[in-house]
């Protein structure tokens, strides 16, 4: 077998061995809950051959191990459980996911999108005009944005905005138009972009003085054609990377953002869950929210082997 | 351009600074205030910023200054509370595995692996689905519950490094045993990097229940910035005070544990430091 193929298959039995762990964990966190859901779905006045044919519906009949069967089969066959609390009837979990993923991705997606054109002429510019005002402004601004969660920036956004320039798209338009993404990403890109330029800076910072900097700008080449065609593309993989993983950490995490702004999410769908005590759509969501995780953190690291051949062939397995 | 060598990095100053600021008011604040978090003037509700309440009153009458007094209270303790707990364990679970390696090791690491293959406030947030009451032990354990994963992982990669250093090996030489070894000649070396992990531990705890707090999933029954962010953004055109003051408290906190551990990055880590100090003749046009 070749060294690839292993790193791969070694990759995804780590994946699968994390999946399963999540899944566990899921399980357990959820049966704990204090309260019966048949209780809480049909109230004090069910009959007890009602309350019975939806505990066995629901899979509650069971031994645990019988429980965590049926629920591995749920997953198995892709319909993730069947809600009965969120819609007033039986729904597969699946259908709920697969409306509300959508929005999320769109939201994450376009966060990135914010995060680095903010972050990227932030950052070249701090490196590039050193200890300079510029440099000083980006790095106060970075700070601010490592340090302003979405759910304070967001309601100052939303006022500010509608207030002093009404004519910015506002989240009142149909969630699905673009208008509606415009404020709640640009509030979580700004959150992301801090962490990125802080980052870009050091590594662009590093190419600067790096020696191949200095011999290339020794024979001639202008400031600008090396910052732009060497330094940056080395300094930006480490960049893309944590990029990545804020995109993978984004569809789980953008919960507050989601509330602030009332999209309809993937995380407005858990806190929904929660709220109603509905334990099929909460295991769903976050096996989902979990699932897509560990793939795009997976999807990064190979990207990165692809991006960078230093590490081609590398087993590069650093834990 | 290099500074006096134990000249503190201005960052680790400015961070102090601002962190101590919030600690006071949280800590001295309530005292100077003539109102408790819980008292309610219902001659004046919804009242904006005047003598009588500093930054107003919300829509029950509580004292705006009061409640986000009481919060940063709240933030401190779950900040120092999670980074207690979560760093003690990584310590102890990192150091072990890192040090006896073994099947013990390979636990830890995939524990932690499933633990960190999962957005940290996700799982805090399910165990306080199935806690009925979270109070503010609860909350710190469910925030402790992932992110002792990373300390763990950093501590077994540190210790890793130092344990087959000279100095270690004479003192096995010498007789001494595995926890006066642990103790007294590798965690001293790697104190400075867990110091400054555990800084943006405290952040990231005070984050997380603000976050928490936010989706109404905090510990229940005090006061936390979260809750009146909450609050606030629904009252923002009646009383913007709410937003502005639990926001700028909450932002002035993170800023200054973000600079501080920046700073004593620099501090502790003197060739990190050194790099960016001292590389500075090359070029860069200047």
């Amino acid at each position: 077998m070749t060294a690839p193929a292993r790193t791969l298959l070694t990759r995804l039995a780590g994946t699968a061995l994390a999946l399963l762990g999540i899944v566990t964990l899921v399980f357990m966190v959820v049966r704990v809950v204090p309260g019966d859901p048949v209780d809480h779905l049909l109230g004090e006045q069910a009959t007890d051959v009602d309350r019975a044919l939806l505990r066995s519906r629901m899979h509650l009949d069971g031994s645990l191990p019988e429980q965590f069967g049926a629920m591995l089969g749920d997953f198995a066959d892709g319909s993730l459980g069947t809600s009965y609390a969120l819609r007033g009837t039986a729904t597969p979990v699946r259908e709920l996911v697969a409306e509300h993923l959508p929005h999320t991705i769109a939201l994450a997606l376009a966060a990135m999108l914010w995060a680095i054109v903010i972050a990227l002429p932030l950052g070249v510019g701090a490196a590039v005009l050193r200890d300079r005002v510029f440099d000083h402004g980006a790095r106060l601004l970075a700070l601010l944005a490592v340090s302003m969660p979405a759910f304070v920036s967001g309601p100052l956004a939303l006022y500010a905005l509608a207030v002093w320039l009404p004519w910015v798209p506002t989240p009142a338009h149909e969630a699905s138009a673009w208008q509606a993404l415009v404020l709640p990403s640009a509030v979580i890109g700004f959150a992301l972009s801090g962490r990125l330029a802080r980052l870009l800076r050091a590594t662009m910072l590093d190419q600067l003085r790096s020696d191949y900097g200095l011999a290339a700008r020794a024979r001639g080449l202008s400031e600008a054609r090396f910052v732009l065609r060497h330094a940056l593309p080395n300094a930006i993989l480490p960049v893309l990377t944590v990029l990545g993983l804020q995109l993978a950490a984004l569809l789980g995490g953008a919960l507050v953002t989601e509330k602030i702004f009332g999209r309809p999410g993937i995380g407005t769908l858990l806190l929904e869950g929660i709220a109603m005590r509905d334990h099929a759509v909460v295991q769903g969501c976050v096996v989902v929210i979990g699932l897509s995780y560990i793939l795009i953190n997976g999807g990064v690291d190979v990207l990165y082997r692809l991006v960078d051949p230093r590490l081609r062939g590398s087993s590069g397995d650093a834990t | 351009m290099s500074a006096a060598p134990r000249r503190l990095p201005q960052a680790l100053r400015w961070g102090a600074t601002l962190t101590t600021l919030v600690v006071l008011a949280s800590v001295f604040g309530p005292f100077l205030v003539g109102y408790s978090a819980d008292t309610r003037d219902v001659d004046h509700v919804l009242a904006g910023p005047s003598f009588l309440h500093l930054l107003g009153t919300d829509e029950d009458g509580y004292d705006t200054l009061a409640r986000v007094l009481a919060g940063g209270r709240l933030a401190l303790i779950v900040g120092l509370g999670t980074m207690a707990l979560s760093v003690g364990i990584g310590v102890l679970m990192g150091g072990l595995a890192g040090y006896f390696g073994g099947l013990f090791e390979q636990a830890v690491i995939r524990t932690t692996d499933v633990l960190m293959a999962f957005p940290g406030i996700l799982l805090a947030l399910l165990v306080l689905f199935v806690t009925a009451d979270p109070g503010v032990i609860t909350v710190i354990g469910a925030l402790s519950l992932t992110s002792w994963a990373g300390h763990a992982r950093l501590v077994r990669g540190l210790v890793i490094t130092v344990r087959g250093r000279d100095h270690v090996l004479a003192a096995r030489c010498m007789g001494a045993g595995h926890l006066r070894i642990l103790s007294r000649y590798i965690l001293p070396e790697i104190a400075g990097p867990i110091t400054v992990q555990a800084t943006f531990a405290i952040a990231g705890a005070v984050l997380g229940e603000a976050s928490l707090s936010f989706l109404g999933l905090g510990p229940q029954g005090v006061v936390s910035w979260g809750g009146l962010l909450e609050q606030g953004a629904i009252l923002f055109l009646k009383t913007p005070a709410l937003v502005l003051s639990a926001g700028g408290a909450l932002l002035l906190l993170l800023a200054g544990m973000n600079l501080m551990g920046d700073g004593l990055r620099d501090h502790l880590d003197p060739r990190l430091a050194g790099q960016r100090a001292s590389a500075e003749p090359v070029g860069e046009g200047r």
